[in-house]
This record gives C-alpha cells, sequence and structure tokens, in this order.
C-alpha cells in the first residue's frame, strides 16, 4: 500500500441540525440558552420541505433527511466549494443505530396487513450507510462515501476517519459528521430499562446529581479540505484537525474502564497524533453525558491527563441532549463555533460540580483565546475516539 | 366506478405519489425513460393502486407494464374481473 502524505486538513464549512437549533446562529445562541427539562429532546425547528420533496421524504429515513440538509448546508457554508474531480470528494458519515424508526413502523405494518405491505424501500432506509449513499448520490461524488458505526462515537470517528481520507492523499474533499434520528418508542423504553436516560429529563454533565442522559436527534456535517489548497481557493478556515485516535476499552459492553483509563489512553494518542503535548491545551470538550458512570470514568482520565483543574471542560450535552452518533460531529461543530466567537459555551443544566471529580467544568460563557482543544466521545462496546481541533 | 371516475382517481394518485405533472401522465408515457419510475418506485407505486382500488396487481406486473395506459388498462381489467367474479 502507498505511504499516506500526511497533509494537513481544514474545516472550511459547517452544518448543523439539532435540538439546540438549526443552522450555525441558531445552533450557537442555542447552546448559551436554557433547554426545557425535557428527556427526549427533538428537533423542533426542522423543515424538511426544505430540502427533500415529499417523494424524497417519503423514500428516506428521518436521520437521512438531517443528514442531506446537514451537508447542503455545510457546501453552502464552504462556498463555492470546487470539485475538480469528482473520485477525489468522498464522504464519511456515521451514524449510532441507522434507519431504526423506519424499521419499526414496518414492523407493525408486517403485524398489522402482512408481508404484502411492507414498503420495497425499508432496507434502503434503514441501513445505517443510507445517509452516506444520499449525500454521495445528491452531489455527484464518486470518492469513498463509507459509515462508522460505533454507536456514541460514531460522530467523531466519522469526523476523524474523513480527516485521514485528506491527509493521506485520497480525497481532495470530504464531507464528514454524523447523522442520527432514532428515539423511537422501542429504543426510548431500551435506553430506559437499562437507567441510561435521566428520570428527572435533566441532562447535567459532571453535576453532583446527575441521573443518566437525555436522549436526542440531529446531525453536523463539515467541510474538510487539504490546507493549502483551501487557502488558495480563499475560503474562510474554521479550524484545522490536527490529530486524531480510536481505542476500546475491551473492559464491558456498556460500562467504561474502571478510573477511564481507556479513555486517557486515547486522548493521550490523539494529542501525540497532533504532535503536542497535553500542556499545550486550553479546552476539552468533554463526551460528558450526565450519566454517573460515564462523566466519573471521563473526569478521572481528563485528571490523569491534563492535571487536576487544569484544563476548562464543556459539555455541550446539557443542551443538546445525547444525540449518539451525531453526537461528535455536533461537538466538533461547537468547538469550531466556541474558535469563531472566542467563547466557551457553559456547559447547561449544571449547578452543582460533583465535588469527586477534579475538573475545572466550565458553567457560564467563559472568553478565551482559541487554542488547542480536544474532544470526546465514548461508544457502548466500550468505543473510544477522540479529535484534536486546532484554531 | 366508471372508467372516468377510475381515470381521475388514478391520475391524482399517480401524480402525488410519483411527482410528476398531470399532463405527462399519458397513455403512452413509458414508466421508467418518461416518468423516471424505478424498480422500487414502481413497487411502492403498485401497493397505493391495490390501497386505492382494492385490487391486488399480479406480481410479474412489472415486467410486462411498460407504459402508464397499460397500468390504467390493467387496473380496469382487475375492476371487471372482482366485479363478474
Amino acid at each position: 500500500m502507498k505511504q499516506p502524505l500526511n497533509r494537513r486538513v481544514v474545516v472550511t464549512g459547517i452544518g448543523v441540525v439539532s435540538p439546540a437549533g438549526t443552522g450555525l446562529d441558531a445552533f450557537w445562541q442555542g447552546l448559551r440558552t436554557e433547554p426545557a427539562r425535557r428527556r427526549e429532546r427533538s428537533v423542533t425547528d426542522f423543515d424538511a420541505g426544505r430540502w427533500l420533496s415529499g417523494k424524497e421524504q417519503r423514500h428516506h429515513d428521518r436521520f437521512t433527511h438531517f443528514a442531506i440538509a446537514a451537508a447542503q448546508m455545510a457546501v453552502e457554508h464552504a462556498g463555492g466549494l470546487p470539485v475538480v474531480d469528482s473520485g477525489r470528494a468522498g464522504v464519511s458519515l456515521g451514524t449510532g443505530i441507522g434507519g431504526v424508526g423506519t424499521l419499526e413502523t414496518q414492523v407493525a405494518v408486517l403485524a398489522a396487513r402482512g408481508p404484502g405491505r411492507v414498503s420495497p424501500f425499508t432496507i434502503p432506509m434503514v441501513m445505517p450507510n443510507a445517509g452516506a449513499a444520499a449525500v454521495s448520490l445528491l452531489l455527484g461524488w464518486r470518492g469513498p462515501s463509507e459509515t462508522l458505526t460505533t454507536a456514541c462515537a460514531a460522530g467523531t470517528h466519522s469526523v476523524s476517519a474523513g480527516a485521514r481520507m485528506v491527509a493521506d492523499g485520497r480525497c481532495d474533499v470530504v464531507l464528514a459528521g454524523g447523522a442520527e434520528s432514532s428515539m423511537t418508542p422501542t429504543t426510548v423504553a431500551a435506553f430506559s430499562k437499562m437507567t441510561a436516560l435521566s428520570e428527572a429529563g435533566l441532562s447535567r454533565p459532571f453535576d453532583v446529581d446527575r441521573d443518566g442522559f437525555c436522549i436526542s436527534e440531529g446531525a453536523a456535517v463539515l467541510v474538510l479540505e487539504e490546507r493549502e489548497s483551501a487557502l488558495a481557493r480563499g475560503a474562510t478556515v474554521y479550524g484545522e484537525i490536527a490529530g486524531t485516535a480510536s481505542t476500546c476499552d475491551a473492559h464491558h459492553v456498556t460500562a467504561p474502564s474502571p478510573g477511564g483509563v481507556g479513555a486517557a489512553a486515547c486522548m493521550r494518542m490523539a494529542i501525540d497524533d497532533a504532535n503536542l503535548t497535553p500542556a499545550d491545551f486550553k479546552h476539552v470538550n468533554a463526551h460528558g453525558t450526565s450519566t454517573p458512570m460515564n462523566d466519573q470514568a471521563e473526569a478521572t482520565a481528563i485528571t490523569s491527563v491534563f492535571g487536576p483543574g487544569a484544563v476548562p471542560v464543556t459539555s455541550i450535552k446539557g443542551v443538546t441532549g445525547h444525540g449518539l452518533g451525531a453526537a461528535g460531529a455536533l461537538e466538533v461543530a461547537a468547538v469550531l463555533l466556541s474558535f469563531l466567537h472566542r467563547e466557551l459555551p457553559p456547559t447547561m443544566g449544571t449547578t452543582q460540580v460533583d465535588p469527586e471529580l477534579a475538573i475545572d467544568v466550565v458553567l457560564t460563557p467563559r472568553a478565551w483565546q482559541p487554542g488547542p482543544t480536544i474532544s470526546n466521545s465514548f461508544g457502548f462496546g466500550g468505543h473510544n475516539g477522540s479529535i484534536v481541533l486546532l484554531p | 366506478m366508471t372508467a372516468p371516475d377510475l381515470h381521475d382517481q388514478l391520475l391524482t394518485l399517480s401524480v402525488e405519489q410519483l411527482e410528476v405533472a398531470a399532463d405527462a401522465l399519458t397513455p403512452d408515457a413509458l414508466l421508467g425513460d418518461d416518468l423516471g419510475i424505478d424498480s422500487l418506485a414502481a413497487i411502492e407505486w403498485g401497493m397505493s393502486i391495490e390501497d386505492a382500488f382494492g385490487v391486488e396487481l399480479p406480481e410479474e406486473a412489472w415486467s410486462y407494464v411498460r407504459t402508464y395506459g397499460m397500468v390504467e388498462d390493467l387496473v380496469k381489467r382487475l375492476l371487471r374481473q372482482q366485479a363478474s367474479a
């Protein structure tokens, strides 16, 4: 196999669909606004009709609606994106569960009316790669079009994989991100049964009273380009992806490894990949789900890598809830906006940081000089993803 | 159901489901080349026709039905068969 080129990768466009707001202005505003107390946080300002015809809506699951919308917003945001060679334009779009809502609907159709009434579009709507496929088809991009599914780490892993496509020289431009819409009666019941969801309907990462996550949905897609060609075309650069890492706890299917050792190892690898040291970091965008176990393990991991209280920590899940396979991509988008606005968004919902956690949780908007930031995602299965972003 | 009723009802259903203009749905319009109906869309359209008219399209119908007019004729024939059964 050919040697990778190690080219520098920058973000030149961002598209967001989220419960905190759809579009960058609404999203940034939403991240700094106290959300309503809700255990299930759906996207309420999304008009699929803006992006898809009625027939297209019928033939795509909602997670693909989000993917298509976020991808188009990102391309528009990138402004005059030149795709000279469609074979070198790729898509890396992850999801945690895929089109489970469509599957549930069709299971009900099967039970009520028999196999003859099951939609012929079921499989292409349910498949987790439907979002990536739809985006490639829409744009006519013929480079790699891939979907990683690593549960709640899928967004971070997909952005990382997309960055690798550019860094390695395989692609000139990649749309990378995650999309999720799997808040169905069955998945909510299942997450609830495993006591993962907040009974209080409050997402309060690292709070002493945290009692689970609030499930949500959404998508974020980034335009990734090779740095020199992006600068040559006069693109606005929102940040650089300087390092990535992926590890597995190999400890338990849902519980994090004790002491967050898997998360710590992942962060250290990403920092090393970026040729940086922990002392260089100005911000940790945490996975911070608001579950007792994740936040405890992650805080311990952050402390072990950076030292106690050494670096400001935020989690946007206080507002967005947990968008599963979209979460990591939404959080990279939030970091890029915090570079742009020179402000760290607060960890909403959290009022009293757990005194057992030795981390500096940002509770109110904090002005900052943007600097190296690491964003974490951890998924059921023990999957860890960390990504290093530079302003 | 009279023939004009069937014609109008099938037209309304098809315009909505296939997102094509009513005047494109001529008897000679080819399902694939003229109307852009692929195999999955055809099956879905057929299911809507079955629901709307209370008929059952033969599974092999899409292998020989080529035009919009042939679909309309097929529905008419199935309704006639049903009425005389």
